[in-house]
């Protein structure tokens, strides 16, 4: 953005400055509750679009921590954050810019399912989102502890703080709770618990009160961190030095550069020497003393859940993580634990390499409140509240990049809600990002919430390559892209336009030259001439190897991601297009109507709960009764039948 | 002929021959739409003027020229009260095709028109007086043989099918489950790939099998057969006749006569047979003969019972004891006949069941029909419960796609792709247990069966 660079005010000062200017005007349309992840987009978004916006936090020289693991992206996440720079979000732009490793996930070739992970240095991270925020005009930071949200005929009204003990009223029209794990949070390592969000941090006490006020469900859960290790103290030569992409790819869309240092990781595997050590001090643990009665998150277990877990397994991967490039603190991914710190120390002496290892910091699990997301609107507004917006691991999710996403997302609906326009949605067919809100907003979360490829039915659609295809024209309308961004976004377009075309047109003839190529690649000479798509689609044949048998350059310039693209597309275009035609499907049914006079206790093929709730709950269309859980595509498909029925014999 | 939908959304008034093939002793036309009553009022006479409310009348059908085509009972249903629910008239006239075109001819006259297949059914269901469900239950009701296929139509309604189709969901959901790690985990599970073979191949199998069952019970062919043989002249069309007399089936078709066997349908505790007579043990070294003994020995083969048929007067001859030894181990019983004659031998005393009776005087027949039964009860029936012909035929698409999967897999397609195909396999599946995907139901009902008419 541009107006992120104009000014590079330094954030203790602007601070100063906010409190300042606290004193006279205590008047915001929005105020964002937490700068985490989610927080940092949320803020951002709302003074884009335009609006006076306030970012209160316990310790602005927190804002952009990465609290776990100093990596952004992977598998499901990737595309997360590629959908959220598409949205003109801030993640994609800061991961380039602090990147120390990049790589691609699923790479096989032909793979639509490619992800980009990069290593963050976690300290250059942070420090660029501060300044980011800190640039953005119309946003202000203030250090302060929320004490509780008025509201006042079903409406925000209020934001009370309280800073060096004095209270404030700032008043609003929307707030976004992004408070990720700091609502009464309870930190554990082994026997010993203390209140904290994270290490040497506060927890904010009042606010899950406020928000049980307020009306949401609250829930607990619980999530953990690796202990953190000292570089000198390890010896990476027992271990698998593991480096990333030449050249690395970018997150961004946009004009961002990869300018750091590129460092390696290590892997390396525990063994039955560190289960041992484990299993002897199981009862010290605080998941299995009953100690800790929040849900962790079962993609990500503690080392003592995978020993507990699968005992048969002698031995499961960790990967040896810097945390940032003037730091020696290792990251080591795969260890999560809250085991007390002598058991700490011993099994991860065990770990080769480690024989003399000193720890920067133990590991510990966090116990924290989150609402049930149920409470939510498709706009992520409070169902009870209007005007209330949260987003992040307030709503049970866990990652940086699922933070982010919402974070991006309930900002941009807060900034519409006090501009007085309608909420921006988003459907599951067209982002990841609408999956996250689908999934969270029908089923709530039992378990902290993680992006999956396959959680998205059309994820052969919904690429990294072409979340800027999919998104970009929306961040255009709602003011988030910049014009030279968008003229870049149609540029782009026009070139994948174009090429297509010309795949689809252009014909091949067959040439021994041409046959050769073929033969090298293990492919079938042509025995006819043919459209360049057609040869495309053959799995062992690339575009970059379809350009080398062209007689002339192909007339497009086209740039890595660009090709990546139009390949995938060609050679995935028939189960696109049956993708295509699901979603066309799902649109059509979604929009009906269910008539006021329907009585669903009469549709045939429901099952009785089912009837039952739908009656109580009486949908008003089929895209409203499909918001309801447990009602599936085949109840929905019995229900718009019955109308067609009825439809048919009062014609 | 295929259905013109089109059509289907009209709402004239159609009509169609409700009975069978003419001429027989009574027909039934049935007539529905807006101006059934019309028709009645202008071709009924009889009992002072017509009315809908005279739910049942008797008199004269006459054609517009006013001239008595046939006498008729008139049935009415006012709408919604029909089957239809739509106005239905019914006129039952006589069997005869010169009746019945001359009454259809006034139909079209008044603009009525010829119901397509299953038309009547579809105007049931529109105005709600039949579900999706109803209807295809009633197309395979008339596809039903025996009570026994009855039982099975009913259990249909009954978790059974759905626990089963579970059993293979659960398999695919795992198969889903290693596809999906694949992806999402792949920097630790990169080649689980590997283990999505055997659930892939162990899901085809099981959506193949219960799909089979709707086949055979869609073709008959698990009619079990109940063969009778044994020499000429010791009885056995006798004892045909006798067992048909009791126990034939009410059938449709004529019966099947080859050159080799007579065949005729019978009902015994509750299952459908095939009852086959065959030519017979003709002693002798011709060639004729000796063909007609391996003929014998093929009936005997693809039978589920068979009856050995023997003339008590004169006791085993060389070729049925040869049966015996060869066909022992299925079961059989042993009848000897001819109880009535003078020179009746007592029935040997065998491992075999042995009943003694008089198939041409009647004498022992009650008792054979219980041994019979008996025996037929411990053959036990089909087994499964019987899918309908669209969950079939879900099913069989859905085994199909699995081997596809599995040829995908060897090929190297990717695990996404994989994954891709395998959740529309369950989407499929789910629609089979969760008794929709109504359009599809209909669309095949309406092409295959010609129900209401």
């Amino acid at each position: 953005m541009s107006e992120s660079k104009k000014s590079s005010i330094e954030f203790s000062q602007n601070s100063a400055l906010e409190s300042e200017r606290l004193f006279h005007v205590k008047q915001y349309d929005v105020i964002i509750i937490g700068g985490g992840h989610a927080g940092i987009e949320a803020s951002l978004s709302c003074a884009r679009m335009g609006l006076q916006t306030a970012l209160l936090t316990l310790d602005p020289s927190k804002i952009g921590e990465m609290s776990c693991n100093p990596s952004i992206g992977g598998v499901g996440k990737g595309q997360l954050v590629k959908e959220l720079d598409a949205l003109g979000g801030e993640m994609g732009r800061t991961a380039d810019a602090t990147g120390i490793q990049f790589k691609r996930l699923n790479t096989r070739k032909g793979s639509a399912v490619q992800s980009s992970r990069c290593q963050s240095d976690k300290k250059q991270y942070a420090l660029k989102m501060q300044s980011v925020v800190g640039g953005q005009e119309r946003l202000s930071v203030l250090s302060c502890e929320v004490k509780e949200i008025r509201t006042k005929a079903g409406a925000v009204e209020s934001v009370v703080i309280e800073s060096g003990g004095v209270r404030e009223t700032l008043e609003t029209r929307a707030v976004v709770v992004t408070a990720g794990t700091f609502m009464r949070s309870l930190m554990h390592c082994g026997e010993v618990k203390g209140e904290g969000g994270r290490f040497g941090e506060k927890s904010s006490v009042g606010l899950s009160d406020s928000l049980r006020d307020l009306g949401f469900a609250v829930q607990r859960l619980k999530t953990g961190t690796p202990p953190r290790l000292i570089a000198e103290s390890i010896d990476f030569s027992k271990m698998e030095i593991q480096e990333g992409d030449v050249p690395p790819r970018r997150f961004s869309f946009w004009d961002t550069r990869i300018e750091l240092p590129q460092v390696p990781c290590y892997l390396t595997y525990s063994n039955t020497r560190v289960h041992g050590a484990i299993r002897e001090n199981l009862s010290r643990s605080p998941l299995y003393s009953g100690q800790i009665q929040g849900i962790g998150p079962r993609y990500c277990p503690s080392i003592e859940d995978k020993v507990v877990k699968f005992p048969q397994k002698e031995r499961h991967p960790l990967f040896f993580e810097p945390e940032a490039l003037d730091s020696n603190w290792i990251y080591p991914n795969g260890i999560s634990t809250s085991l007390p710190a002598d058991v700490q120390e011993a099994f991860v002496r065990a770990i080769p390499g480690c024989a003399e290892v000193k720890f920067a910091r133990y590991g510990y699990a966090v116990e924290y409140d989150c609402i049930d997301p149920r409470g939510l609107s498709k706009s992520f507004e409070s169902l009870q509240v209007r005007g209330l917006f949260t987003a992040g691991q307030v709503n049970g999710t866990s990652g940086y990049e699922e933070a982010a996403a919402q974070g991006l997302f309930a900002g941009i609906n807060a900034a519409l809600f006090a501009k007085g326009e309608a909420p921006f949605l988003l459907s599951r067919a067209e982002s990841y990002l609408g999956v996250l809100i689908d999934d969270l907003t029908h089923h709530g979360v039992t378990e902290p919430y993680r992006m999956f490829t396959s959680r998205a039915e059309f994820r052969l659609s919904l690429r990294e390559d072409n979340a800027d295809l999919r998104l970009s024209p929306y961040a255009r309308a709602l003011g988030l892209l910049s014009d030279a961004d968008f003229e870049r976004f149609q540029a782009r377009q026009e070139r994948i336009d174009r090429s297509k075309q010309i795949l689809a047109k252009k014909i091949l003839k067959p040439t021994p030259q041409i046959d050769a190529i073929l033969a090298s690649l293990g492919s079938n000479p042509l025995s006819q001439p043919q459209f360049l798509a057609q040869v495309l689609k053959r799995p062992e044949v690339g575009l970059s190897d379809l350009f080398s048998m062209l007689p002339d350059p192909f007339p497009v310039e086209l740039d890595a991601d660009t090709a990546e693209t139009l390949e995938i597309e060609v050679k995935y275009e028939g189960y696109i297009e049956l993708q295509r035609e699901q979603i066309e499907r799902l649109r059509k049914l979604v929009g009906t109507r269910i008539p006021e006079t329907l009585d669903f206790r009469k549709v045939a093929g429901l099952s009785f709960e089912l009837r039952d709730k739908l009656t109580k709950l009486r949908p008003g269309s089929l895209a409203d009764a499909s918001a309801i859980p447990g009602v599936t595509p085949a109840a929905l498909t019995a229900v718009l039948f019955h109308i067609r029925q009825k439809e048919g014999a009062s014609a | 002929m295929p259905i013109d939908r089109k059509l289907l959304e009209t709402h004239d008034t159609i009509f169609a021959l409700a009975t069978g093939a003419l001429p027989c002793a009574v027909a039934i036309v049935r007539v529905s739409g807006p101006s059934a009553f019309e028709i009645a009022r202008k071709h009924f006479r009889g009992g002072g003027n017509w009315e809908p409310q005279r739910a049942m009348a008797y008199g004269s059908y006459v054609s517009s020229t006013g001239e008595e085509l046939d006498r008729i009972l008139l049935l009415s249903f006012v709408a919604p009260h029909s089957f239809t629910g739509e106005h239905v008239i019914e006129i039952q006239c006589h069997g005869s095709i010169a009746v019945v075109s001359a009454i259809e001819q006034t139909l079209v006259e008044h603009g009525c028109r010829a119901a397509q297949a299953g038309e009547f059914s579809y105007r049931a269901f529109q105005n709600g007086k039949l579900g999706a469900t109803d209807l295809e239950n009633l197309g395979d009701l008339f596809k039903a043989r025996d009570t026994a296929d009855l039982g099975r139509l009913q259990a249909r309604k009954d978790a059974a099918l759905q626990v089963e189709i579970h059993a293979v969901r659960e398999e695919l959901i795992r198969l889903q489950a290693i596809l999906d790690t694949a992806v999402d985990f792949s920097d630790e599970y990169g080649n689980v790939v590997e283990a999505a073979r055997l659930p892939m191949a162990q899901s085809a199998e099981r959506c193949a099998a219960i799909a089979a069952r709707y086949e055979l019970f869609r073709q008959g062919a698990q009619s079990p057969r109940l063969v009778l043989t044994g020499c000429p002249n010791a009885g056995k069309s006798s004892l045909f006749n006798a067992l048909l007399c009791r126990y034939r089936a009410i059938v449709h078709e004529t019966a099947g006569t080859t050159r080799d066997a007579i065949e005729e349908d019978l009902e015994l505790e509750g299952r459908r047979w095939k009852l086959v007579d065959t030519a017979g043990l003709r002693e002798g070294e011709s060639l004729m003969e000796r063909q007609g003994i391996e003929q014998s020995y093929d009936f005997l083969s693809a039978a589920s019972f068979w009856v050995l048929v023997v003339d008590g007067t004169r006791g085993f001859t060389e070729s049925e004891r040869d049966l015996l030894a060869r066909f022992g181990g299925k079961p059989h019983l042993i009848v000897w006949n001819k109880k009535d004659l003078p020179g009746f031998l007592p029935p040997p005393e065998l491992d075999d069941t042995v009943v003694a009776v008089s198939a041409l005087g009647g004498l022992g027949l009650e008792e054979l029909g219980q041994i019979l039964k008996t025996r037929i009860r411990q053959l036990g029936s089909a087994t499964g419960v019987l899918p309908s012909q669209t969950q079939a035929s879900r099913l069989r698409v859905s085994a199909s796609l699995l081997s596809d999967l599995q040829s995908d897999l060897d090929r190297g397609v990717p695990p996404e792709v994989l994954g891709e195909k395998n959740r529309a396999i369950l989407r499929s599946l789910d629609s089979v247990v969760g008794d929709v995907g109504v359009e599809e139901v209909l669309d095949r009902v309406f092409a295959e069966f010609c129900i209401g008419k």
